[in-house]
């Protein structure tokens, strides 16, 4: 029994094939299709037909080939056209099309950028939020935590029925882990991404789990998950799963599962998760109402109307804490951040995890993006017009001729199509070509494999076509608005032709140039303000060891240290050694609250600890009182103030604070023995820290060594030695203390080389602009010219004459630019705590700048034509 | 369009002149598969066809439509005589080099 072919594909063929080969081709394939199916079955023959009726799928099967032939003829000739009219103005074409591939090639890189920045945290479940919490000091903000109580995530379970489940991450896992391997060597790191997690961890997060059971893992104490790249530095190749590590010398922990690498963009970025269960101590922390080291992240029911319990849990502290914020006049309030949420908008959040804040960074670039791509559209637009002259001619015989002004129209769009179109395709290479560059040069990272995702691929048809549409349009309805007679008669436009829009369009892309390029003066000086800026104390010839962490017992440390100090001090190239809790350049985490007799209610105040020789070291004066002694038993009892901090407690003088009590009644109180100037402990974008310094006792996490030699590697070797020899047990771990420190201007630095390149982009392209706009002026008036030189105008006088044009031009810009990037500027610096002066040097050197190279951009123009002998333009008629 | 021949362009000319039967995309396609041993698709046949067409070797006119075919007409080819000469010629000049073949080669 004879059955019929699939009848789509049938179909399919019916539609697409043209009525006059409908009988061959169709009747072919269901001819091959009825002896085929006697042959191989009908589901062979069916696909058979398919795969015929696909391959027939092509131009020269298609209706529309013929119905519409003629257009589509034009259409190819319209693209033959195009490309010999590129080939015949090689210099014009490629300025033309260049300015668009670097506009193009801007806008695709910070596309990439922007869109891998917002692609953070995408892979966890929906409905995440993290709990984070304000806190308040007599109704004021004192700071926004992203840790809060351990309590907290509890409380929210048990009281809120829209909570599903919530895991809590305390970051108290870096260290020193070690591994003993087969050949008794101890394998030794010091880790910075260790914590201890709750044990729904897994449940909680898009990570992977490679080995080991999501809901165990972290059920036990003592349970360890590995990153596979840790697990690969202590356990190689062999299975770690089961395997003992030690932390810190003195805990031995159980592998229980090893997790994937975590992705780039996760804010999250952990090696070492060991369960909660494991810490000292441990315990639900039911009632801990003060502890705030918790990471708290919580699933919400999907169905939750969120502003509703947003409110709710605004208020969740406010009753739980009423007794305790009543008598320190304190507040907090919580609130919940969607996980994608999290990396871009944490601005001004203390104590985060992984680099997070920057959507002004990420909208301002996009900002600046889209203005080049416009500047660079606005150029193409402007060039095109320029060429209106020259080809008016060939429009002016095109019409005679009898095209109809849609067609011409449907040319030109179809030229602004090819030059968008390659230059999409130059760009996409260029692109390639700059990421490995500006990851060299700047450590940005940018993924090319985005410019496969589904957003850059919609975004690049709409540029082409949106572009091709944006920048055709108005060259097209100016080239075929001539009027022929006009035109062939060889005289149209003068020089001095009305304000048009070509004007209004070279205004904008230089008003644009010109707030690019103060704007780059402005973050060029505030970093280099910020960088200068006195710091209030030494960083240089500083090299600081991490404190070790693994110890064999009580005191261990304490006197593994001491000698330490007394080694290195008989070592003539140290000049200095210091031990604290805390370095600058390296975010305290370690906050009491304090108060006085006078104060009202306890404020919270950072804390160091140090040893007596933390002050010298660093050059931080002492304002009043003394430093701690070493022979003073009762220091141990002291504290040292900032001037902060003296603000903070609500000390009217430096003197009125010697002798009096921190904490006076309670268990532990301390007296105020002294008081420092205050230092830098963060960039100059953050405020001054208040700071209480403590006597050090015990080990430390810092040890830094004042050299006095710029031999770096050899000081570095010979003091590995002696580390060694005292810390088998930990790793030798060191870093220069100037270049920790500027590294926190990393981002910084970044967006300045960002701004620079971006805005000498801007301004080349403009130029590219300005450089049309003259050529225009300057075709138009070469017999105007010639004229005047057979009369006897010099050049230079003829330079001035087409240079006065332009030069409105820019001075109109100026005035547009100057109040518009002021206000900018003053916007942008509000962000840092301490500001450059935006001054008029920034206005004198932007406008002198800019003045500079439209000049030279004019005067390469009209040089060459107010040189060009007037015979030879006055012979052409 | 220049008048060389290709060798698929050769094979089908050949085909068409020789079959039997009418000449057309489906008997072509079959007849290459029994002579040659390898399968070639309907479109590449059509593709052929019609590019011989083009050049003057082959004519061809609508012929009667059969129930296999769902009621579809046939286009059915014939070879011109431009086609046959052409044809000819090339035999002719493969024949002359199979003469200077050395013996060795043959025997």
């Amino acid at each position: 029994m004879h059955k019929p072919p699939p009848r789509w594909a049938n179909r399919f063929l019916e539609w697409y094939c043209a009525s006059h080969l409908i009988d061959e081709i169709q009747g072919d394939l269901r001819e091959a299709h009825f002896h085929r199916q006697k042959e191989l079955g009908s589901t062979k023959a069916g696909l058979w037909f398919i795969w015929d009726v696909i391959k027939f799928f092509r131009p020269s099967s298609f209706s529309k080939y013929q119905t519409n032939s003629n257009q589509l003829k034009m259409f190819k000739d319209h693209i033959k056209l195009g490309f010999r009219i590129f080939r015949r103005n090689k210099v014009y074409s490629s300025i033309n099309l260049s300015g668009l591939v670097l506009g193009i090639t801007c806008c695709l890189l910070i596309s990439l950028h922007v869109i891998g920045e917002l692609s953070y945290d995408n892979f966890h479940p929906d409905n995440t939020y993290r709990v984070v919490m304000d806190m308040f000091k007599k109704n004021e903000l004192s700071g926004r935590s992203t840790p809060v109580y351990p309590s907290v995530g509890i409380a929210l379970n048990e009281d809120f029925p829209e909570v599903q489940d919530f895991t809590r991450i305390l970051p108290f896992g870096d260290g020193v882990y070690s591994v003993q391997n087969e050949d008794g060597q101890l394998i030794r790191f010091n880790e910075a991404k260790g914590v201890y997690a709750d044990q729904n961890f897994f449940s909680m997060f898009g990570f992977e789990l490679l080995k080991g059971n999501p809901d165990e893992v972290l059920s036990e104490p003592d349970h360890i998950v590995l990153s596979e790249s840790a697990a690969k530095r202590y356990f190689g190749d062999a299975d770690p799963v089961g395997k003992n590590i030690s932390f810190r010398g003195r805990q031995t922990l159980v592998v229980s599962g090893v997790m994937q690498d975590y992705p780039k963009n996760s804010h999250l970025q952990f090696d070492m998760i060991t369960s909660l269960r494991s810490m000292d101590q441990f315990d639900e922390w039911k009632n801990n109402w003060g502890w705030y080291d918790f990471y708290t992240y919580i699933r919400v029911d999907p169905q939750t109307d969120m502003t509703l319990f947003s409110e709710k849990i605004d208020r969740l502290l406010l009753e739980k804490k009423k007794e305790i914020n009543e008598r320190l006049g304190t507040t907090q309030r919580l609130w919940l951040q969607h996980v994608p949420d999290i990396h871009l908008y944490s601005e001004g959040m203390s104590w985060d995890m992984g680099e997070n804040g920057g959507s002004d960074q990420v909208y301002f670039l996009s900002a600046i993006a889209f203005l080049i791509l416009i500047i660079a559209w606005v150029n193409f637009i402007n060039l095109s017009t320029a060429r209106a002259v020259k080809r008016s001619k060939e429009v002016g015989i095109r019409k005679v001729v009898g095209v109809e002004k849609r067609q011409l129209i449907i040319q030109f769009l179809t030229e602004a199509f090819l030059y968008n179109f390659f230059a999409v395709i130059i760009a996409i290479g260029f692109v390639l070509i700059a990421i490995p560059l500006i990851s060299n040069a700047i450590d940005l990272s940018i993924d090319p494999y985005l410019l496969l995702s589904k957003e850059i691929l919609i975004g690049i048809v709409v540029l082409i076509f949106g572009g091709s549409l944006l920048s055709g349009l108005y060259p097209a309805f100016v080239l075929t608005s001539f009027k022929p007679v006009i035109v062939l008669k060889g005289s149209f436009y003068s020089r001095k032709a009305s304000f048009g829009f070509r004007q209004l369009l070279v205004i904008f892309q230089f008003t644009i140039s010109i707030i690019l390029i103060l704007g780059t003066i402005l973050v060029v000086k505030q970093l280099r303000y910020m960088q200068n800026q006195s710091l209030g104390l030494d960083v240089k010839q500083t090299l600081v060891l991490r404190g070790p962490s693994s110890s064999r017992g009580e005191n261990d440390l304490a006197n593994r240290q001491e000698l330490l100090q007394t080694q290195l001090e008989q070592n003539s190239i140290v000049k200095g050694f210091t031990v604290s809790s805390n370095i600058p350049g390296e975010e305290n985490f370690w906050i009491g609250g304090f108060f006085t007799r006078e104060s009202e209610g306890s404020n919270s105040c950072y804390i160091i600890a140090v040893d007596e020789n933390f002050f010298n070291q660093f050059e931080i004066d002492l304002v009043a009182g003394r430093n701690f002694s070493e022979d003073l038993q009762s220091d141990t009892a002291s504290v040292i103030l900032n001037k902060e901090a003296l603000k903070l407690f609500g000390f009217s003088s430096a003197e009125a604070a010697l002798g009096e009590v921190l904490n006076p009644g309670r268990r532990r109180e301390w007296k105020v023995v002294g008081v420092v100037e205050n230092y830098h402990q963060a960039t100059l974008r953050e405020e001054l820290d208040p700071m209480a310094f403590f006597l050090s006792t015990g080990s430390n996490n810092f040890y830094s060594i004042k050299l006095n030699t710029n031999d770096y590697r050899s000081v570095v070797a010979s003091i590995e030695d002696q580390w060694d020899k005292i810390y088998p047990d930990n790793p030798f771990d060191f870093f220069f203390l100037d270049e920790f420190f500027n590294r926190q201007y990393k981002s910084d630095i970044q967006f300045n080389a960002v701004f620079i390149s971006f805005a000498g982009l801007a301004i080349f392209v403009a130029c590219l602009g300005l450089f049309g706009l003259v050529s225009f002026t300057v075709e138009q008036a070469k017999k105007e010219i010639g004229i005047r030189k057979v009369l006897g105008a010099s050049v230079t006088k003829i330079m001035l004459l087409l240079g006065k044009d332009y030069a409105k031009l820019i001075i109109g810009s100026m005035i547009i630019a100057f109040p518009l990037s002021f206000w900018l500027m003053t916007k942008w610096l509000e962000d840092f705590a301490y500001q450059t002066s935006i001054g008029m040097g920034i206005f004198i050197l932007g406008g002198f700048f800019v003045i500079l190279v439209a000049l030279i951009t004019v005067s390469v123009k009209s040089l060459n034509v107010s040189k060009t002998n007037p015979a030879i333009t006055l012979r052409e008629e | 369009m220049s008048k060389n021949l290709g060798t698929l362009e050769e094979t089908v000319l050949l085909i068409v002149a020789v079959i039997e039967k009418e000449a057309y995309g489906y008997t072509v396609s079959e007849e290459y598969y029994k002579n040659i041993g390898q399968r070639i698709s309907i479109s590449a046949v059509h593709t052929v066809l019609k590019r011989l067409e083009k050049k003057g070797y082959i004519h061809s006119e609508m012929g009667g439509a059969t129930k296999e075919r769902g009621g579809r007409k046939k286009r059915i080819f014939k070879v011109t005589k431009l086609g046959f000469t052409t044809l000819e010629s090339i035999q002719e000049a493969r024949m002359k080099l199979w003469g200077m073949m050395p013996k060795y080669y043959t025997s």
